[in-house]
């Protein structure tokens, strides 16, 4: 045997890609506990193994679009789905769960934020960037308090952003570090986080973050990926979406 | 050619390919996207903001290096080594680690951190976190280089500056230092280029911001979620920088070694 590592990493480089009894799943990194869960679940009542990637559905999308080999995609919100779906590479979005907008802060809360008009005054804000759902609906949530706080409310708060974020994770960790006075983020990464971070709740923002879940075009195991999403959907798969946090869509 | 020779030329051309061939890849995809992508203002934005900061953190490390260079050159001290190891940790640290480390160190509830904030200082999220970052991962680069330049300065040299009646100081300055002239630069380049390419522990202590924190790495990664036109952009970009940075680095410490 003359190279036996160059083989090696051949049989790794197919090992990866297409496994029989298993699917890849790539989803919005808000859905990390839940999905977990959901896929212990399933691996168990299946037999089968589930690889999870969590990042920011924007992020999946273009992992997708450059060609990442995944069976099952969960977008948080529907405009990364529908652009998949459009493009072919998923057969069709599932909305199955919403989500809540809300403002942490850190346990000790050291600007002094008591809701959100505070966010105007002089904190250290972190939002998710603008092509990640999450940073997405933290400005739609905004723009439309403009109606409650006056207008330019949103301006003036933007202004306050110091880091704009990968993926809605990313904010959580800079608010649970205690280096942002403030985030946006959902209500379920704030149960996430336990004692960590304080919730502001929004006035009533109308803005109601809404999460998709398809099956890609070209999975090497389709039934298995079919199957993953109907649990996901099923009763025991809601209690566990509900347990995290989530509405479930009827 | 025996076997040996031709192992050799083999691993050279496939080592030459292996390199080349995601750096003209990059080429090549940027050639499909317009022109106009360069001129956006968040691009100019990063590439004024690396500049930049990249200059300022070299200038740093060649203020805080250089002595310490010259001290690892010339101790026999038992301390010198461990000096050294402490010197060389952030190399070998993974960026993510370091991001974490600082936080830890100069965050806003970090163990200085946390006296700077009650005097009204807070780092993170600021273009000097982002400086300090830089400056932590590529100083080791910079001693290391000038550390050998000094150690390659015969004493003698120095000794008869002595007898000459300058001080030490302006032994350092007037022998030592232009003696290592070109180990320094070749620091100064090394130092720059590390600065310049600092991804992971900027991302994490100073966050990503544009125009405040977002450097040209952070813009890759950024555009990379979004737009690939914008981040093939940006990545040929910085391609092209570190390409004339390693050419300068070829051409211009040897003609000062010549010098010397």
């Amino acid at each position: 045997m003359r190279f036996p590592s160059l083989l090696l990493l051949v049989a790794l480089a197919t090992g990866c890609t297409s496994s029989k009894d298993g699917i890849t799943v790539f989803a919005a990194a808000s859905l990390t506990e839940a999905l977990q869960e959901v896929a212990n679940e399933f691996e168990e009542k299946h037999g089968a193994a589930v690889e999870l990637n969590f990042a920011g559905s924007n992020t999946l999308r273009v992992q997708i679009e450059q060609g990442a080999s995944a069976d099952v995609f969960a977008s948080a919100n529907e405009e990364h789905m529908r652009a998949l779906v459009e493009e072919g590479y998923v057969d069709k979005g599932i909305a199955f769960a919403e989500n809540r907008v809300v403002v942490v802060v850190p346990s000790d809360n050291p600007a002094n934020i008591k809701s959100v008009e505070d966010l105007c005054g002089d904190v250290k804000l972190v939002i998710a960037g603008e092509a990640v759902p999450a940073g997405r609906y933290a400005r739609e949530a905004l723009f439309n308090l403009d109606a409650i706080y006056g207008s330019g409310f949103a301006e003036q708060v933007l202004s306050r952003v110091v880091s704009q974020e990968d993926s809605v994770r990313g904010v959580l960790a800079k608010v649970a570090l205690g280096e942002a006075d403030a985030g946006m983020v959902y209500a379920t990464d704030a149960l996430a986080a336990g004692d960590k971070v304080k919730v502001i709740e929004l006035p009533q923002v109308n803005v109601s973050p809404r999460y998709y879940v398809g099956v890609l075009s070209n999975s090497g195991n389709k039934e298995l990926a079919r199957e993953f999403v109907n649990f996901l959907l099923s009763p025991q798969g809601r209690e566990i979406l509900q347990k995290h946090g989530f509405e479930v869509v009827q | 050619m025996n076997a040996f020779a031709l192992i050799r030329t083999f691993t050279g051309v496939a080592v030459a390919g292996f390199i080349l061939l995601p750096v003209i890849a990059v080429l090549i995809s940027v050639s499909d996207v317009s022109p106009g992508m360069l001129l956006s203002e968040d691009v100019m934005a990063a590439v004024r903001l690396s500049l930049f900061t990249a200059t300022l953190a070299t200038l740093l490390i060649v203020i805080i290096g250089t002595p310490v260079a010259y001290l690892l050159a010339r101790s026999s001290s038992p301390l010198r080594r461990f000096l050294e190891v402490i010197i060389n940790l952030p190399m070998v640290l993974p960026p993510a680690v370091a991001g974490i480390a600082l936080l830890a160190a100069f965050g806003r509830e970090g163990i200085l951190g946390r006296y700077l904030a009650s005097a009204g200082i807070i780092l993170p999220f600021t273009t000097a976190a982002v400086v300090i970052a830089q400056t932590f991962v590529a100083l080791p680069l910079y001693v290391r280089s000038a550390r050998a330049g000094f150690a390659g300065v015969s004493r003698t040299f120095e000794g008869a500056s002595y007898t000459l009646g300058a001080s030490e100081f302006t032994t350092f300055l007037r022998v030592s230092l232009p003696l290592a002239k070109g180990a320094i630069i070749a620091g100064v380049i090394m130092s720059w280029a590390r600065a310049m390419g600092e991804f992971g522990a900027t991302i994490m202590f100073a966050g990503n911001f544009v125009g405040r924190t977002q450097t040209m790495p952070l813009a890759v990664y950024s555009a990379l979620q979004v737009d690939m036109g914008k981040a093939l952009v940006l990545a040929a970009l910085l391609i092209l920088i570190s390409f004339f940075i390693l050419f300068a680095f070829e051409i211009v410490p040897k003609r000062r070694y010549a010098d010397a």
